[in-house]
């Protein structure tokens, strides 16, 4: 008779489920105190992206590029697709991909010039003002979600899109133009089936941040500890396993 | 209440804004916001009008410019969203191949030699007639003293809203031509032309309603009528459990994101449809009582007439297995409430009638068509100007040719061309608006060989905001406003019926010298002492609003600039008993054709031989067929139109993924790329409209127009791709199903080559 003792067994698993209720139980309540411990934190922003809903219809990509003056050539989110199965099972898949603002972003460290902010609300974004164009955080983000505002005509007058900033790294700020005037994010402003949806963790009363909590919901690459703040939902997200991956990593 | 709120609220859904209705009515539209902290934007409400669903819109100005388009949170049709085409309309304004003055051709027809003229002298030609090249064009004065005013003719391809009215119903009237061709024959006609042999088929019971929607050949999610509301609805329903399964050749977005994709040969669905008839009435699963109130025929004659279209018989034809139809058929009678719809997949085919007739009788099955009908009341504005006499006097160019089609609605446009070639009849000005027969139509190379006679067409005028294939051949080019920059009444139809009135607004001032082609008709008719009543689209417009009473009560004009959208809530869907519907039509039968749907074989599709496939098109996401390829954001994502084609087809004719193959069809060929993949029938071939432009701007075909000017737009040095696509409307004949003389667009039998 060595450890299979099962009342044994069950006083390790009652011991062990208390253990982690009191976790959860505390963490709840970090959670919930957050914005007392971190004052300045009332808000966490987040995305999130229900691939069971997304029709892959690119208006998504579209508004962003006439948000935020991207140019021809570059991407603040794409729309990835795949296909899977054999004629006649055939599926179709698609995935948003975007900027992360990830928790603890390995963009932010890589950058020397500090150019890399990451608001109290979560948001990250690049100052242009700071930004010298060494492009170190463009293979630092494991997301490829960076990408340089190159221009054919370095020299070119950008009048008609003021909001590039050419010679400077760029990547989605979470729209931060229009959520400080009180719109939504261009992208889920638009999307015609409310696949993706902008919310923030801190509000009680977003129906998105309870949905991530019950679901226990994920971002992309989770085994990165980046702590990505795009939720995702439903589909596969396996099929785009090599896609994801920054090509520079 | 400043403008952020606006937003902020009218983002939260229809039912709140509805309630602070009054409270964005005292929302100034000059009221900036600033979203980079620096430069003011202003907010204006209008309506997108990048495909025929026309959904309802807000602009972002900055500095002048137009920068941005979101969706009128406030409309219950698109609820503040928009698609790809949509927010890529401000491409339609600042595109760098954009006609900004009225050209007269100084070279030879199509050669690309063109003068800058002033408008005065633009408008003069057109009507008093003169010299283009040394040869002389009369004029409308003169067509119309001469006594044959029908000798103008104008063919148009988008004409919506209070645009259609004014042109239309007031300018073309007043002047007397009947000689009107529209686009319906390459878009929708056969459906439309059963829809009118079928007689009262209006829905039995709320869209919304449905439990299970059985699609035929409907793109939904990427394109279609009142495509972003419908879209709205139908994945709303879909994530509350109703069940969408789609028929379709190919694996489009749309079937990918069904419940299920059943692939079927192209052109079959028809045998697909009688089948599931077949174990429906077999197994009474039909809704009797409903049926045999609404329907023509009685349940016996059904029942004989289908007893021969079983399930086998029906796997044979479409490829569709016998246990498959059975289940469909199964679940479609027995769900509270089945409905089946479908697009120009199913019926733009030779045997498309008689595919839209049976998808009513799989309706009036489910008792969708039963003895009662679903009315909504449909918006209409109260023109406070009196209607002209209605033209009568026409060239014989719009039905085809004689005999060769049952009924036709004289809407067989595509064919205008041909009729003029065969010499039926001779227009003198031949206008065309807002459309692109040279490209839209099928046999390219024939329509460009007749549009460029001037022989056959001595004054061809060609109204557009760039230069197409079609304008590239015109005498005359006049510079219209893109939908951006004008005024226009639009009405639509939101979900429970409830009414929606909207206008349409400039979010900024005609770029250049264009000129709204509506202001244009109202100086053309001043020019020719027509009295219309009215001066300019803005003026129509305006005094529309002040005189439709309802618009007129909230505010009128001032309240309609600010909000874009008046709904009425006094109206909505109600039921009353319905006429009966033909689902046996006399008319046909008299024709030698089946009175009931009966299956109609497509001649040359039952033995192909190893070598062939059936060729079809179809509408990609982000593209309209021929005039979103100058938007540079759409195109960037879509530029290259491959050849779908099934993997095992792909082996044994030793196509690989990205190769070029050959595609020969009995009219000429083309090259494109082969897209190897499992998601299409393996005897189709499938190509997209939208590639091969070879006008219409830098961004659609690579080259550079005659007005190719970079002053708006300074993007155009990032362009990156270098292929635009193939064309496969030149490799498809122009004809026209026997019964309506609609394009046959997914007929074609083509031979595939390796290149
Ligand atoms: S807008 Fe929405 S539905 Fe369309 S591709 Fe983007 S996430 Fe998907
Ligand atoms: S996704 Fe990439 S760019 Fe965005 S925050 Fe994370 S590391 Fe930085
Ligand atoms: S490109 Fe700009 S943001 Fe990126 S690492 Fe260099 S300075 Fe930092
Ligand atoms: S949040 Fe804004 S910047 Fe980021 S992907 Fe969406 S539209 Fe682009
Ligand atoms: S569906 Fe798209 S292109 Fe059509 S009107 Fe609506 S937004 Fe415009």
């Amino acid at each position: 008779m060595k450890d299979n003792n099962p009342k044994r067994s069950i006083l390790e698993i009652a011991a062990f489920a208390i253990v982690g209720l009191i976790g959860i139980a505390c963490w709840r309540f970090l959670n919930s105190i957050e914005y007392l411990l971190f004052p300045d934190r009332k808000k966490r922003l987040i995305m999130l992206i229900d691939l069971d809903k997304c029709i892959g219809c690119n208006v998504c990509s579209v508004a962003c590029k006439s948000e935020n003056g991207v140019a021809l050539g570059q991407y603040r989110t794409q729309v990835l697709e795949a296909e899977e199965g054999v004629y006649p099972s055939v599926q179709r898949l698609f995935l948003p991909v975007m900027c992360n603002h990830c928790e603890e972003a390995p963009c932010l460290k890589a950058c020397e010039n500090k150019a890399i902010i990451k608001r109290s609300d979560g948001l990250v974004f690049i100052d242009k003002e700071k930004c010298k164009g060494l492009q170190l955080c463009i293979p630092a983000c494991p997301y490829g979600a960076i990408y340089f505002n190159q221009d054919a005509d370095p020299s070119a007058d950008v009048r008609d899109y003021p909001s590039r900033a050419v010679g400077r790294s760029d990547k989605c700020d979470l729209c931060m133009g229009r959520i400080d005037v009180g719109l939504e994010p261009a992208c889920s402003d638009t999307c015609p089936t409310d696949a993706r949806v902008f919310g923030d963790m801190r509000d009680g009363n977003d129906p998105i941040r309870k949905k991530i909590h019950e679901e226990k919901l994920t971002g992309l690459l989770p085994g990165k500890g980046t702590g990505p703040q795009v939720y995702y939902r439903g589909g596969n997200r396996d099929l785009f396993k090599d896609t994801i991956v920054n090509p520079h990593n | 209440m400043d403008r952020r709120e606006f937003i902020k609220i009218s983002t939260i859904g229809s039912s709140v804004i509805f309630v602070q209705k009054e409270n964005l009515a005292k929302a100034a539209v000059d009221e900036p916001v600033q979203t980079d902290g620096k430069i003011d934007r202003i907010t204006l409400p209008s309506a997108c009008w990048q495909c025929v669903s026309r959904c309802a819109i807000i602009g972002y100005v900055e500095n002048n410019r137009l920068v941005k388009i979101d969706g009128n949170p406030n409309s219950r049709r698109n609820e503040g969203k928009v698609c790809a085409k949509g927010q890529a309309g401000i491409n339609q304004v600042y595109h760098p191949d954009r006609v900004l003055y009225p050209l007269k051709r100084i070279g030879k027809r199509g050669s690309g030699k063109w003068e800058k003229i002033s408008w005065e002298e633009a408008l003069g030609l057109i009507v008093d007639g003169g010299e283009i090249e040394g040869t002389k064009v009369k004029g409308l004065r003169t067509l119309r003293e001469e006594g044959t005013p029908e000798k103008f003719l104008f063919h148009y391809g988008r004409m919506v809203g209070s645009d259609y009215t004014i042109i239309r119903n007031y300018f073309l009237n007043a002047y007397g031509t009947a000689s009107i061709g529209d686009h319906n024959s390459i878009c929708v006609n056969a459906g439309g032309i059963a829809r009118m042999l079928s007689g009262d088929v209006t829905p039995g019971f709320p869209f919304d309603e449905a439990k299970f929607i059985l699609n035929f050949g409907n793109s939904l999610f990427e394109a279609g009528f009142d495509h972003v509301p419908f879209v709205r609805r139908v994945s709303g329903m879909i994530e509350n459990g109703t069940r969408l399964v789609t028929f379709d050749v190919r694996l489009s977005n749309t079937a990918a994101k069904s419940n299920e994709w059943i692939p079927v040969k192209p052109g079959t669905d028809l045998a697909v449809i009688l089948a599931l008839c077949n174990v429906i009435v077999r197994n009474k699963l039909y809704n009797k009582e409903e049926f045999q109130m609404s329907a023509n025929v009685t349940i016996e004659e059904l029942e004989n007439h289908l007893a021969h279209y079983t399930p086998q018989w029906a796997e044979e034809i479409s490829g569709v297995p016998t246990h498959k139809i059975i289940s469909i058929a199964k679940e479609f009678g027995s769900t509270k409430f089945s409905v089946a719809i479908s697009q120009r997949g199913a019926f733009m085919h030779f045997n498309g009638v008689q595919t839209q007739r049976a998808i009513y009788l799989l309706n009036a099955l489910s008792g969708n068509l039963g003895s009662q009908k679903v009315v909504m009341e449909f918006p209409q504005w109260d023109y406070p100007f009196p209607f002209p006499d209605g033209a009568k006097d026409r060239l014989d160019l719009f039905e085809g040719e004689k005999g060769k089609y049952v009924i036709t609605a004289g809407n067989v446009s595509h064919q205008i061309c041909h009729m003029i070639d065969i010499e039926k009849d001779k227009p003198e000005l031949y206008m065309v608006y807002c459309h692109n027969p040279v490209y839209s139509n099928g046999d390219c190379n024939q329509n460009a060989r007749i549009y460029g006679d001037t022989k056959k067409i001595p004054f061809l005028v060609a109204i557009d905001v760039a230069l197409s294939e079609t304008s590239e051949l015109a005498d005359l080019v006049l510079p219209d406003t893109t939908y951006l920059e004008r005024w226009t009444c639009e009405t639509g139809r939101a979900p429970k019926g409830i009414a929606e009135y909207y206008i349409r607004q400039p979010l900024t001032e005609p770029l250049g010298e264009s000129r709204n082609f509506v202001d244009v008709a109202c100086d053309l008719a001043a020019r020719l002492d027509l009295d219309l009543g009215f001066s300019s689209s803005e003026e129509f417009v305006r005094e529309t609003c002040n005189n439709t009473a309802v618009i007129k009560d909230a505010g009128g004009f001032d309240f309609m600039r600010k909000n874009g959208i008046y709904q009425d809530d006094n109206t909505g869907t109600s039921f009353v008993q319905r006429r009966k519907i033909n689902i046996r039509s006399e008319e046909l039968r008299k024709k030698g054709f089946s009175g009931i749907p009966g299956w109609m074989p497509i001649p040359g599709h039952d033995k192909l031989d190893d070598n062939e496939l059936i060729l079809t098109t179809f509408k990609t996401n982000v593209q309209t067929h021929s005039r979103t390829q100058n938007c540079k954001w759409l195109t960037e994502l879509f530029h290259e139109n491959p050849a779908w084609i099934n993997t095992k087809t792909a082996e044994r004719l030793g196509v690989e993924n990205g190769s070029l193959i050959k595609i020969n069809s009995p009219i000429g060929s083309l090259i494109t790329k082969a897209r190897v993949t499992q998601g299409i029938h393996p005897d189709a071939i499938s190509i997209s409209n939208h590639g091969g432009h070879w006008a219409w701007g830098f961004y659609a075909s690579g080259q550079r127009s005659f007005v190719h000017d970079t002053n708006f737009e300074s993007d155009i040095r990032n362009k990156w791709w270098k292929a635009n696509g193939a064309h496969v409307n030149s490799i498809i004949p122009n004809t026209g199903d026997p019964i309506a003389g609609s394009m046959c667009w997914n007929d074609t039998v083509v031979r595939i080559e390796k290149v």
